[in-house]
């Protein structure tokens, strides 16, 4: 019994903050939560970076986590820094690259199965900003993502965008719907597709541009 | 939900939500980020809860599944300030040695431990919540407590 009461007061020192309740009372409804407006939707992908010249889906696949590390390429303000260096080892045996200095620690693990073989995997720390940018891309210029405050998220889109001509076209994999977006995709608001995840997550891309020169910028649910 | 209904669980809950929170992240930012996410989905909860345990119990797996949905994330980041451990007074100097040990062992072997000794509940009902075999939790159970000890260096009885 000592145990547990011991256990109990110990950690009845962590308490959630002040302000949490009053945050989740002015979250969004649901429906604007699941459907995002487009021009909210403009404002996140601002703000998520993301930022891709064509749409290209990949699989993704098994490797080794050790070889993971070894792809991605370092930066510390910009500045290459030997990744080693900063490699640590969890109770697991997994590594995991950590930064500290005096004023913020990073801890940044990652899952080698979602990056594809053959890709760049770029990742920088700025200390000033405390913040991190991870890109993760190939010679075909698809850049998958990057993010500058919470966890990077890389996605597999259900489409290919497709130029014929002075034409733009989506694809939906696995189908043989081929939907023109020439005019949204011009427009300030672009051409948003909204799918649900095996996970069960529903995303949104937004196609903005020509069918010389896209981008498709994801918005983080 | 109505709204005063949802004050009166979320006031209760919330703290108890970020212990589990920070058991599985060990980080303030991401504990709260899980609280938050959980007590928005209790918001938006239609349907009604049989009881107290009802409540508690979808509470309490709904933050563990947030939580294992953030650690299976392809890249995690987390921006801990130092001093994030540091912020959290103790009365006693035993209780920093138990907090610190029982950071220092693996997420699986945490969450269990806090269910047990913190939520109190039965290594049966861990297992339904955390949708593993008793055994398993048990094993975990049994485990943690031998670290625990070997890190405390006293004695950590394997109460029933």
């Amino acid at each position: 019994m000592k145990n547990k009461q011991n256990y109990q007061q110990t950690f009845s020192r962590l308490t959630a903050s002040e302000d949490i309740i009053q945050e989740v009372l002015k979250m969004d409804q649901p429906k604007k939560y699941r459907h995002i407006k487009k021009s909210t939707a403009l404002i996140a992908a601002a703000l998520l970076l993301l930022v891709s010249t064509t749409g290209v889906a990949y699989a993704a696949t098994d490797g080794d986590i050790s070889k993971l590390w070894d792809k991605i390429t370092f930066t510390i303000n910009g500045k290459d820094v030997p990744i080693n260096d900063y490699l640590k080892t969890d109770e697991d045996g997994t590594p995991y690259l950590s930064y500290e200095d005096e004023n913020v620690s990073y801890s940044i693990s990652a899952d080698p199965t979602a990056i594809p073989e053959n890709w760049d995997c770029n990742l920088n720390i700025d200390t000033s900003e405390f913040s991190t940018e991870g890109t993760v891309e190939n010679e075909k210029s698809s850049l998958i993502s990057s993010e500058l405050s919470s966890e990077i998220t890389l996605v597999e889109y259900p489409f290919t965008l497709v130029p014929e001509g002075d034409k733009l076209y989506l694809l939906v994999n696995g189908t043989s719907e081929k939907i023109d977006i020439t005019k949204e995709a011009a427009s300030k608001e672009g051409y948003p597709y909204t799918w649900t995840t095996k996970q069960g997550t529903e995303l949104t891309a937004i196609v903005f541009g020509t069918p010389e020169k896209h981008s498709i910028h994801l918005i983080k649910p | 939900m109505e709204e005063s209904t949802f004050l009166g669980i979320a006031g209760q809950y919330r703290n108890r939500l970020f212990a589990i929170a920070f058991h599985y992240c060990k980080n303030r930012a991401d504990a709260d980020d899980i609280v938050q996410t959980v007590l928005f989905k209790l918001y938006r909860h239609d349907k009604p809860f049989e009881n107290e345990e009802h409540i508690r119990n979808w509470l309490i797996r709904v933050t563990i599944n947030e939580c294992k949905r953030l650690l299976l994330s392809p890249w995690q980041k987390r921006i801990a300030p130092l001093e994030d451990y540091a912020a959290i007074t103790f009365s006693e100097p035993g209780e920093s040695d138990l907090f610190l040990a029982v950071m220092a062992l693996q997420p699986k072997y945490r969450i269990v431990v806090h269910l047990y000794y913190y939520e109190e509940y039965s290594t049966k009902e861990i297992s339904k919540i955390m949708g593993i075999s008793e055994t398993s939790v048990q094993t975990r159970l049994m485990r943690a407590r031998k670290k625990l000890k070997q890190a405390l260096q006293e004695a950590w009885d394997d109460e029933k």
